[in-house]
């Protein structure tokens, strides 16, 4: 069922305009032109939700709000008004208000606050915008909101030539957008969400710190990394010390971009976690990295192990499904990850198809380890008896 | 906090100022609201009734203070109020608009227009400008009844389709 | 005998008429940092030489570096040496650190209890320049550099009208031939400072010949400019009301008001609540860092 929300207020004009701007959401909006009916309305239809204005004739939003707490009701509110000072706003504060919006205000605003409030654990109960091909530079609007196309990497550095070479060395899979100054960087981080942004830390005229404090509350789960020269000394280091989460040196090299995707790009996408299901990504890169995709495979399920531990799972379920079937590095992998779960107090299972699990019988070390064809299979044989 | 060093603000505060703080509160609720970039066009200067023979729609308020009274207008064609009414309203431009949703959408622009003001002008004695219920206007010299006989400044504010005037009068006296 | 209440209105009075006089001593920039300014005016200034004006102060210059290397002026690089400071920062960075390193000595006093107090000022003048840099460049409308200083220096009247009133409550007291440390009471303290301190800052930054934003943003930070929302003043105002919330400071208000001013702010200049605690802990992490390098 859609949420309710009942905006009151006495100009015609200011409800029309707040159901304009949440038109886009899935709720209900109901009127109400001053207190006394905004009440009324209240018992009535017992919104999710009030957007409240202070001045209005017949009973204002403080007198409103008053005798909505004095009735015990613990509605949430927001204050929509022009009103602005401190005298008239501090006081009903006693009285409990989620938020406040000042008039006039921007549509964005009213929705990300609406938003937030019904619904805090939604990504998004506005329609997704369709992802925009050039960035805005000029109109500031609401600071915020996860509601933002996805972009890979940020570069920002003042030479252009850097972010070149640098997307010349990445896959094509991963874009790169590049911001030649603070301002721009700024204005990106407003627009888009990135993983990674990469920030010359010696831009001239531009206090990098402060920068990267700012780019850092637009894009809270994005990696940064510090670009430095190659003269500086133990760049990881002093990158770390800096509050940036690691360091690449300019020129670039081969290596250190192997090194970079690979802590950003390819092992997020490794292991999945779901309830007591780990499961695991394919490998479909070069072959001379396959001990690489291996060795952080393992280190991954590891933790993963850990999380099914601490949130006291009795078993874990392995979905090997996607795993290249090398036998020596496979078998060495479920025999680490056996003895690990074993050391944590948690049963194995195992999830692959029939020639995986074949393989894994051959070997003493992953025999007797359960193997199911489907994870339902396998999450059924758990219940019934955990694995030990 | 407000350091009381000061000696209190005389109620003659200069009607330009109260026109400049309007003025950029228009501009703000263009910019913020309605997405209509808005400009003043020159300086305040006295204004003349004679010289705007084409302002025949607005909507004024009443800003009071112990000792004096302001009357802050918002008048322009009726095609231009039209513009800032459907830009505040997110109305179509090819949508018709009454005289009843003109006149509210006046109203409100004139209601934060005045709220600014009040929060920008000196207060007296701790208390704050009252502010009166906005009056709409229209007809062919409808901004005739607030500039009789007494001081008004006015300034030109244009934008895309839009050429409107804030008005402000002063009077003595309650 | 003396009357404290007659003693205290009097003092009030003497004050006030000072600071509507111009007569009260306001810190005045030391002459090596009026001849750097001068210098850095000319775009192609010559490092040598304001290193050689900086290295003439030696306790200025230990303070630079010290600053330099602190977590609000974060380089990749360590600063060891004032030629290598002023090579690397740059004229505004440099500017900002003098001003920084200069308004900082005003924050101290012989006398522990109010040293203690002054540390704690100075910890949110610093909070509130760092805030204020972060939400002017985040807001994209006021000049960081100048939200930084008229952060930094928002507060200062406190400090010089508190120090001020220490000297006067001694003298008077040393002519009676008589010493009480608390004869002047605390709320007195309070309440004059709260009404006075306001254009004493103003007055240092005009003083200071800071730039006219600056000056203009001190005197307008105690209340939120609606007609200009994203006004270097509405950017401190809000930047010293989350350093309050954050506990950083003396607060002033009470803690309706300070909520009140932290909502009202964030929606005047269009900020996400989860961006503003992000940027606060941020704030909060370089006053940590800040104390400690202090304590070490």
């Amino acid at each position: 069922m859609a949420k309710r929300v009942l905006t009151v207020d006495d100009s015609r004009s200011m409800r029309a305009i707040i159901s304009k701007a949440l038109g886009t959401l899935d709720v209900e909006i109901l009127q109400a032109e001053d207190g006394e009916k905004g009440l009324a309305s209240v018992e009535e239809n017992n919104p999710d939700l009030i957007l409240l204005d202070i001045t209005m004739p017949v009973m204002d939003g403080p007198t409103m709000l008053k005798e909505l707490r004095g009735r015990g009701h613990k509605h949430k509110v927001i204050l929509l008004t022009a009103e602005s000072g401190t005298s008239v706003i501090g006081p009903l504060f006693a009285l409990g208000f989620e938020d406040y919006i000042v008039k006039p205000f921007k549509a964005e605003e009213l929705q990300a606050k609406v938003v937030k409030i019904l619904n805090p654990q939604a990504k998004a109960m506005v329609e997704p915008q369709a992802p925009k091909e050039a960035p805005r530079t000029t109109e500031s609007g609401f600071v915020g909101g996860e509601n933002r196309p996805f972009v890979e990497v940020l570069v920002v550095d003042d030479m252009e030539n850097v972010a070149k070479q640098f997307r010349n060395l990445l896959p094509e899979s991963i874009r790169v957008n590049n911001a030649l100054d603070g301002q721009s960087a700024a204005n990106l981080c407003r627009e888009r969400l990135y993983r990674v942004v990469v920030v010359d830390v010696e831009i001239p005229d531009v206090d990098t710190a402060s920068l990267v404090r700012q780019l850092r509350a637009l894009q809270p789960a994005a990696a940064f990394i510090a670009l430095v020269m190659r003269n500086a000394k133990n760049p990881v280091q002093i990158a770390r010390d800096k509050g940036v989460d690691g360091a690449l040196v300019k020129p670039f090299d081969v290596e250190q971009i192997k090194d970079f995707l690979s802590a950003y790009f390819e092992a997020k996408d490794l292991v999945e976690v779901e309830n007591e299901l780990v499961r695991v990504s394919g490998f479909s890169g070069r072959k001379d990295r396959e001990l690489r995709y291996f060795a952080r495979l393992s280190k991954l399920i590891d933790e993963a192990i850990d999380k099914l531990a601490a949130a006291c799972y009795p078993g874990a379920i392995l979905d090997v499904t996607a795993l290249p079937q090398i036998p020596e590095q496979a078998v060495r992998l479920l025999t680490d990850a056996a003895a690990y779960a074993r050391d944590m107090g948690l049963g194995l299972r195992l999830v692959a198809p029939p020639e995986t699990g074949q393989m894994f019988q051959k070997f003493v070390e992953t025999a007797s380890i359960p193997i199911h064809a489907t994870v339902a299979e396998a999450r059924a044989a758990a219940q019934e008896q955990p694995a030990a | 906090m407000v350091a009381q060093l000061q000696p209190a603000p005389r109620a003659d505060v200069a009607p330009t100022t109260v026109v400049r703080i309007t003025v950029d509160a228009l501009v703000e609720v263009g910019r913020t609201m309605q997405g209509i970039a808005l400009a003043p066009v020159g300086a305040a200067t006295p204004f003349d009734a004679d010289e705007n023979p084409k302002l025949d729609c607005g909507s004024t308020i009443s800003l009071t203070r112990p000792g004096w009274t302001w009357n802050l207008a918002l008048f322009g064609t009726t095609e231009s109020c039209k513009v800032l009414a459907r830009a505040l309203m997110c109305m179509e431009p090819s949508e018709e608009i009454g005289n009843a949703e003109l006149a509210d959408a006046l109203g409100e622009i004139l209601n934060m227009m005045a709220g600014v003001a009040k929060r920008k002008l000196p207060a007296e004695d701790g208390k704050c400008l009252l502010l009166g219920l906005p009056l709409f206007l229209s007809g062919t010299d409808c901004f005739r009844y607030l500039a009789k006989g007494i001081k008004v400044y006015c300034q030109k504010v244009t934008g895309p389709d839009v050429h409107v005037e804030v008005i402000i009068v002063s009077k003595e006296g309650s | 005998m003396i009357n404290q209440a007659e003693f205290c209105e009097s003092l009030r009075g003497i004050l006030v008429a000072r600071i509507q006089e111009g007569k009260l001593v306001i810190p005045v920039l030391p002459d090596v940092v009026v001849r750097i300014e001068k210098e850095l005016q000319d775009p192609n200034y010559d490092i040598n030489n304001v290193a050689t004006l900086l290295e003439r102060d030696l306790v200025l210059a230990a303070q630079i570096i010290q600053t330099a290397n602190s977590a609000a002026f974060a380089r990749t690089q360590r600063v060891e040496s004032i030629r290598k400071a002023v090579g690397l920062l740059g004229a505004r960075s440099l500017r900002t650190l003098l001003l920084t390193t200069i308004s900082r000595q005003i924050y101290s006093s012989r006398t522990p209890a109010i040293n203690d107090a002054l540390h704690t000022l100075w910890d949110h003048s610093l909070v509130v320049a760092v805030l204020s840099q972060d939400v002017a460049g985040l807001v994209e409308s006021a000049a960081p550099d100048a939200a930084y200083l008229a952060g930094l220096l928002h507060d200062v009247g406190q400090a010089i009208v508190g120090i001020y009133l220490l000297e006067v409550e001694r003298s008077a007291i040393d002519r009676r031939g008589a010493h009480r440390s608390d004869f002047i009471n605390h709320e007195f303290w309070m309440s004059v400072v709260k009404e006075v301190y306001r254009p004493v800052s103003a007055a240092l930054a005009e003083k200071w010949n800071l730039p006219t934003a600056v000056c203009d943003a001190i005197k307008a930070c105690d209340d939120y400019d609606p007609g200009n929302r994203r006004s270097i003043g509405n950017v401190v105002r809000f930047s010293d009301a989350v350093a309050m919330q954050m506990g950083i400071g003396l607060v002033l208000l009470d803690e309706s008001q300070v909520n009140a001013l932290v909502m009202i702010g964030r929606s005047l200049l269009g900020l996400d609540e989860d961006v503003v605690t992000r940027i606060s802990a941020q704030g909060k992490r370089i006053i940590d860092e800040a104390r400690l390098s202090a304590r070490t």
